[in-house]
């Protein structure tokens, strides 16, 4: 071969060859290298001076310092090997996609940062949820870097993998139908109709297999009811704003009713008043404890727990008799101030626009709401049967059926789905000894939870922000889910390990979007396809006529069975932590509740009356007994309760939720069925505190919350809002009235503030703030507020930077007269006679903020937009500021709350935690202070994206956290400096006022009055 | 110079100027006695839990105290203001005495200026560790920085306390400094060996020359002159930080003249606490007399009385004006949840002082002992009462909250009490606790011998017009 001969050279010398060259290249150095002189006496004889050694010295000293000292920082960042297109390092992309947990239903967008999920928002674009999100939507983000999430499918405990963990169950599944074996998939409420198609398809391949559906806390009274009236198994839509009087019956519908997002935003349609449009809803509330809804009431009144279905069976009787239809059987009873007879009354005065809700899970009481609804026209106007809603479908003798089954050995196959029955079942002992029997357990869990800890298999759930799906809340309102990041774990959507199971190959997204397109007509799926998972909705609701109407009310009333006790225990669910299903969420174990302002902790609600009766006071550790079973806890005074009754909230006590969650209060959950109502509490003689981040309950009659009634705004729309004014004398010697709140700058000692780009500042509507709390969580997701756990809270250290006031008042019998002082609350009798004043604080970026002269370091100064701002780097910790602050919002960080192992709850303490961090968010060091900043991040990126397009930032294109999460739009946000802006016309309306406006502090936050709809006579 | 016999003695017993530098030099070059180990032990052990309390402050933060989100200020201020307060009657003694050519203050002025810069230590030790970050307070001052315009806020009365407390530490060091030089040079020349080197370093060669002295009485009534605005200025800043603030209970006019008459108070108070103790075991009757205490008690009495008459203008000021917030706020002093921290201070400062009208209290060392102890205790819950009984209950009832301290703010309080006796043991064992130089300028004139000579001359009988002497 030629090649082989070829040869290559590197110079001509090489290819010459000549004897210089090869004698060179067989030298290693090209160069001689001066051995010689090197090793010659001159060379070794060191003459260096000392001048140089010690410079030369100097040099490698300090050199080595240098080097020594700068430390590379180890960075994980890998950058990407191809940018995605729609990706720019630190621009936010939003998805819209769908929460949905059989709880909580919610459309949502979410905001992903550098490819996390670190916000939720509200989708305006859905017409159930309507861009509102409570609190436990937006703390569901950090779920997704819970520390605790299952990572790997399990299998008796141990980490095992999906191809086992598939062949394995599928093997079992296969062979327990074969053998005839009931399989059975238990899961929460689905409203994912690809969900059910799915389900529908493991149903085909196994034909033993049925479906149960669990609602741990279920609505099965009302869709036995309407399965009765109506003849389908489904709950109503409401129409709250179109109702004119309302009247609850322990249905707390603004709180944690079936959907109470959805409700607030209807409710508060109704409820805003202006001049022009004087009118409210009027909302008679009826309830056992104070909730949320009761709290904003017009008015209120309590009855015994046991006697609800005589409230509504006298309601009944009141209306049926002006409305000329026979009654029923019952007993005569009526609550304080004969209320019902008055509701009624004001309730057939409104027919067609009235509107009945009970929170009864009672088929029989349930029956007769209907008719009472029947009665006053409401179906097709402020009920809708013909759009049902499919958020809560579980029947409870479904589950008392299946754990009866399990019992006897019937159930082969056991697969559980968003469902916690070995916590949340009222007999959870029965349903775990069903389990033992049971051959195959299967969990899909994201956690290992009190079921999945029994169940021999767990197969790890995703997160929903990594899962595709739909849902369909109510009918025609179709909703998308849509993940915003692929699964960190190695996990898979229930979806997905059900097609497994199924045997289908195809991926969820495929299925879905096929099962999208085979019910679709559209012309361009593509696009229909693009746009909805845009929008996250596709909505075609079309109310239609009303299905036919038949109850037999006599039967339902004589079903009806009163057992009372001296002393009664309700349960409820707390506007955090809900079902319990999310009780290893830190944020939502500190969120207080927004009536007796604690948190971390579950307590037994006692009345004063009850209290003062049995030498309880706050703290005092009681056993409370029932059917056998018994927890200890702490007492809580809370007013408004009835004297009979005691209150204590499900979702604590939980045993596996996590570092967190675990063993956190008592599990109220067991006490939700038993033989009897009669409940024993004892007191132990131990204490305990309770964490509450407000102590004092009374506005002590200041002028701190303004309140009128609609009739007196009617006639005056300034009633209520005195607000301090400064005689002036003017040059030809009259006098003047100055308002300093109205006409800013007029009466001041300072220099006047010029603010000539904007003057950022806020509205609160202090009638639509229900007080629900979903703000309080969404600053603390948006500022990386850290969380301090329930020591600090005692020690009154929450670090919130907007919390929620709520006052009591109470009525004195026979006396328009109010007490708002707290050492007159000691004398009151009964207590649940109680009226509820909540307002949010934040900042009030004072205009002559007090806390900006007192700093000697000017760490907080006035920005020329007139925000108070905090130099975080700049603060020594004096904590004058937070002194001299009126309001008392500035939050100290007393610890290095990122790092000292006593706050390990603080999401910013773990790597995965720290992912849900907002990069445009400083997380605070130790010994710094801190506040609200109005969201100056997102007035930044407007300012800069307004500023990229030419113009300014437009009315409204600002939103604050606290304001784009309110549910009942009770804050607004914008430039002072705009006169047509919504927030100018809101400081010019005759009810806003700043809060102790007289100090001239001048807060760039006013408030409007609240107006409450009384009625002192009802004809 | 005549001095007329029917002024009181100043220096009791036989004297000379001999004696009296053997008084007062001889337990300095004399071993310490077990009694001064004693408490120097104890303040050493205090010093020690201090130490402990302050390294698990700096370590862990300011949580370990127990404020909160509505009392940002707790024992740390109250401590902080407290020492400063105490820390006033050493400037007043040696300042504005000496230029009212008060002749008493000789005997005491030493260690009561000595009790000052001890007290402005300790209180000066507060706002350092009462920042969240105290290692970067000293952005206080106001220091050239590569930042432009970033500077001190000099609207902020913290900065005016900052200037206002290092003045007087300075300008008080100096001065009781300069009045040490003489003395330093007295042990000196009595001193041997290594105790004379030191003491010779620290006389800064003072050679006792006409030239010498003539210059030294300059400096320090110079020294005097600029240390008596500082007397009222420290304090009146001191009060500023509540004054200028918006809190009801803090935000009143009379803060500076009620502050400086509150601080004068305390530290005569202290200064009686400690020199009762002193006169009596280091056997110095003879120089602090009766009297010397009888006239103190009269400050007392005056600034007590002063004090007094603040906190009832400030309840009528509160019901005058008709501001709630005022109104309530003083109510709340009353009957509130602090009540027991009120009514400690109204009957220690109110009502005690009270008792000096009578001159047997006065000059009842017993009595005297225990009613300086009872104002030290009066002042500290003065302080207590306007800092947390304010700032726990103000505008909005939503934030109120209560405070308690917890044992790291006690041990650092009890701390700087063992940091304050460290200090003045040490100073009574190697320095002198009288000024010896100046005790010797009044002997004749003020001396019992010299009295007693002049009477005679002038036939006046002793007995009679000083029956509690002779």
């Amino acid at each position: 071969m030629d090649i082989a001969q070829k040869k290559y050279w590197r110079s001509v010398e090489e290819l010459n060859a000549s004897p210089q060259f090869i004698e060179e290249s067989s030298k290693e150095f090209a160069e001689e290298i001066p051995v010689d002189e090197l090793l010659s006496e001159n060379s070794l004889n060191l003459n260096a001076n000392r001048r140089d050694f010690l410079k030369v010295f100097g040099f490698s000293v300090t050199a080595a310092t240098l080097a020594a000292c700068t430390k590379t920082p180890v960075k994980r960042a890998v950058p990407f090997v191809q940018q995605p297109e729609e990706m720019s390092p630190s621009i936010p992309t939003w998805y819209a996609t769908t929460y949905s947990d059989g709880y909580d239903y919610a459309s949502i967008i979410v905001k992903t940062r550098e490819g996390r999920p670190i916000k939720i928002e509200g989708n305006t674009f859905s017409g159930i949820s309507q861009g509102g999100v409570n609190a436990r939507v937006h703390a569901s983000v950090l779920g997704l870097y819970d520390n605790a999430r299952l990572q790997h499918p399990t299998k008796s405990g141990k980490i095992t993998g999906w191809e086992t963990l598939d062949s394995e169950v599928g093997a079992q599944l296969a062979e327990i139908s074969a053998a005839g074996g009931a399989i059975r998939l238990l899961t929460g409420s689905i409203v994912s109709p690809t969900t059910k198609k799915i389900i529908g398809d493991f149903k085909a391949k196994y034909p033993t297999a049925s479906h149960v559906v669990y609602d741990a806390i279920s609505q099965s009274g009302m869709l036995e009811a309407n399965k009765a009236t109506f003849g389908s198994a489904v709950l109503p839509t409401y129409h709250f704003d179109k109702a004119e009087v309302i009247v609850g019956i322990g249905a707390d519908f603004l709180g944690n009713w079936i959907s109470p997002v959805e409700f607030t935003k209807d409710y508060i349609k109704n409820r805003k008043v202006s001049k022009a449009n004087p009118t409210m809803s009027r909302h008679i509330q009826l309830e056992t404890i104070l909730t949320v809804t009761g709290s904003n009431a017009d008015q209120r009144a309590t009855y015994q727990a046991s006697k609800e279905a005589l409230v509504v069976t006298n309601l009944y009787n009141a209306i049926a008799a002006l409305a000329g239809a026979a009654p029923v059987d019952t007993t005569a009873y009526d609550v304080a101030g004969n209320t019902i007879k008055s509701a009624a009354k004001e309730l057939w005065a409104a027919r067609g626009k009235a509107l009945v809700v009970c929170g009864s899970n009672d088929a029989a009481v349930q029956t007769l709401v209907n008719a009472i609804n029947q009665l006053l026209g409401s179906y097709g106007t402020t009920l809708d049967m013909s759009v049902p809603s499919y958020l809560r479908q579980g029947i409870d003798a479904d589950m008392v059926n299946l754990v009866k089954e399990m019992n006897e050995g019937k159930v082969g196959a056991l697969i559980m789905h968003g469902v916690n029955p070995a916590y949340d079942y009222h007999d959870s002992k029965a349903f775990l000894t069903g389990l033992e029997k049971t051959k195959l357990t299967v969990s899909v869990s994201q956690f290992t939870d009190e079921t999945a800890s029994k169940s021999k298999y767990v197969a790890a759930a995703s997160h929903y922000l990594e899962s595709w799906g739909d849902a369909e809340p109510a009918k025609g309102y179709y909703s998308m889910q849509q993940p915003a990041i692929s699964p960190l774990f190695d996990t898979r959507s229930f979806e997905e390990t059900l097609l497994a199971w199924t045997g289908n190959k195809t991926s969820v997204y495929d299925y879905l979007k096929a099962n999208w397109k085979s019910n679709s007509n559209e012309l361009d799926f593509g696009a229909f396809w693009r746009k909805a998972l845009h929008n996250g909705v596709a909505e075609n609701a079309a109310p239609g006529s009303q299905p036919a109407f038949s109850a037999n009310v006599a039967a339902a009333a004589a079903a009806i069975k009163i057992e009372s006790a001296e002393v009664e225990l309700v349960t409820y669910e707390k506007m955090g932590i809900g079902n319990g299903a999310h009780a290893g969420n830190p944020w939502l174990q500190e969120l207080p509740d927004p009536i007796s302002r604690a948190c971390w902790d579950n307590y037994l609600a006692v009345s004063m009356k009850y209290a003062k009766d049995n030498a309880l006071s706050d703290g005092d550790i009681v056993k409370v007994e029932a059917n056998g079973y018994s927890v200890e806890v702490p007492v809580l005074i809370q007013p408004g309760t009835f004297a009979g009754t005691v209150a204590l909230a499900v979702g604590y006590g939980r045993t596996a939720a996590g570092k967190t969650g675990t063993n956190i209060g008592a599990n109220a959950y067991p006490f939700r069925k038993g033989a009897s109502v009669k409940v024993n509490i004892s007191n132990t003689g131990l204490k305990t505190q309770l964490a509450q981040t407000q102590t004092h309950h009374t506005i002590e009659g200041r002028n701190i919350v303004k309140e009128t009634t609609l009739d007196r705004y009617k006639e005056n729309a300034a009633d209520g809002n005195i607000r301090p004014y400064v005689n002036v004398k003017q040059e030809d010697g009259s006098t003047k009235k100055v308002y300093p709140g109205i006409s800013r700058n007029a009466v001041t000692l300072w220099d006047r503030r010029d603010y000539e780009g904007h003057h950022w500042a806020m509205a609160v509507d202090l009638n639509a703030c229900t007080g629900c709390g979903a703000c309080v969580v969404s600053c603390q997701v948006e500022n990386n507020v850290p969380v301090v756990g329930k020591e600090e809270v005692i020690r009154r250290r929450e670090m919130h930077w907007m919390r929620i006031d709520r006052y009591y008042a109470f009525k004195t019998t026979g006396s328009d007269q109010k007490i708002t002082k707290e050492e007159e609350y000691d004398n009151i009798q009964e207590g649940d006679n109680v009226e509820v004043a909540f307002q949010p604080v934040m900042c009030q970026q004072c205009d002559n903020a007090p806390c900006e002269t007192v700093c000697p370091v000017l760490a907080t100064t006035h920005s020329d937009e007139g925000l108070n701002q905090m130099t975080y780097n700049r603060c020594v910790g004096t904590r004058y500021c937070a002194n001299n602050c009126p309001y008392k919002v500035r939050r100290f960080n007393w610890f290095s709350y990122v790092d000292n192992s006593k706050f390990a709850n603080n999401p910013a303490q773990t790597d995965l935690g720290k992912m849900v961090l907002n990069p445009d968010v400083t997380v605070r060091a130790r010994g710094v202070m801190e506040k609200c900043t109005f969201c100056v991040q997102r007035i930044q990126a407007v300012k800069l994206e307004s500023k990229r397009n030419n113009r300014r930032p437009l009315d409204g294109e600002v939103q604050t956290a606290c304001q784009q999460s309110c549910p009942s739009n009770a804050i607004v946000f914008g430039d002072l400096n705009d006169p047509d802006s919504a927030v100018s016309q809101l400081f010019l309306n005759e009810r806003a006022y700043g809060v102790i406006e007289e100090l001239n502090v001048l807060p760039s936050v006013n408030y409007l009055t609240k107006v409450r709809n009384k009625k002192s006579t009802v004809a | 110079m005549y001095e007329s016999p029917l002024r009181r003695p100043l220096i009791t017993g036989k004297t000379s100027y001999a004696k009296i530098t053997d008084d007062i030099v001889t337990p300095i070059e004399a071993a310490p006695t077990k009694w001064w180990y004693l408490g120097f032990a104890i303040s050493v052990a205090a010093l020690g839990l201090w130490l402990l309390a302050v390294g698990y402050l700096l370590f862990t933060g300011v949580g370990v105290w127990g404020l909160n989100k509505t009392v940002d200020w707790g024992w740390d201020i109250t401590n902080f203001v407290w020492w400063v307060g105490i820390g006033h009657a050493g400037t007043l003694i040696s300042a504005v005495l000496l230029l009212f050519r008060q002749k008493w203050r000789t005997a005491v002025n030493r260690s009561a200026e000595a009790m000052t810069i001890f007290a402005v230590i300790c209180a000066g030790t507060y706002p350092l560790l009462h920042a969240g970050r105290p290692w970067v307070i000293y952005w206080v001052f106001p220091l050239p920085n590569t930042y432009g315009s970033l500077w001190a806020n000099f609207n902020s009365p913290l900065l005016w306390d900052v200037f206002a407390i290092s003045t007087y530490f300075t300008v008080s060091l100096v001065f009781w400094y300069v009045g040490l030089i003489p003395d330093l040079a007295t042990i000196r020349d009595r001193a041997k060996g290594l105790r004379k080197t030191i003491y010779n370093a620290l006389s800064f060669g003072w050679n006792g020359s006409a030239k010498a002295w003539q210059r030294f009485e300059t400096v320090s009534l110079i020294l005097a002159g600029l240390a008596t605005p500082l007397v009222l200025s420290v304090h009146t800043i001191v009060s500023m930080d509540f004054a200028t603030s918006v809190i009801p209970g803090w935000h009143t006019t009379i803060f500076p003249p009620y502050f400086v008459a509150g601080a004068v108070f305390s530290g005569f108070a202290m200064v009686l606490t400690l020199l009762i103790i002193m006169r009596k075991v280091m056997r110095l009757e003879e120089y602090i007399t009766i009297y010397h205490i009888d006239v103190m008690n009269k400050i007392i009495l005056v600034t007590g009385s002063i004090v007094g008459s603040a906190y009832i203008t400030e309840f009528f000021m509160a019901w005058y004006s008709a501001v709630p917030f005022e109104r309530y706020a003083f109510m709340n002093r009353m009957f509130g949840p602090y009540w027991w921290a009120y009514w400690a201070m109204m009957t220690c400062n109110v009502i005690t002082p009270q008792l000096f009208w009578s001159q047997k209290i006065r000059r009842n060392i017993t009595a005297v002992f225990i009613i300086s102890i009872f104002v030290n205790i009066g002042m500290w819950f003065e302080r207590f009462v306007i800092i947390v009984t304010s700032l726990h209950r103000d505008y909005l009832p939503s934030s109120w909250a209560m405070y308690s301290p917890t044992w790291v703010e006690i041990s650092m309080f009890i701390g700087s009490l063992g940091l304050f006796f460290t200090l003045f043991f040490l100073f009574a064992k190697f320095l002198p606790v009288i000024a010896i130089a100046e005790v010797k300028s009044i002997v004749k004139t003020s001396a019992e011998q010299e009295i007693a000579k002049t009477a005679e001359a002038e036939g006046i009988d002793l007995k009679e017009v000083h029956p509690q002497i002779a």
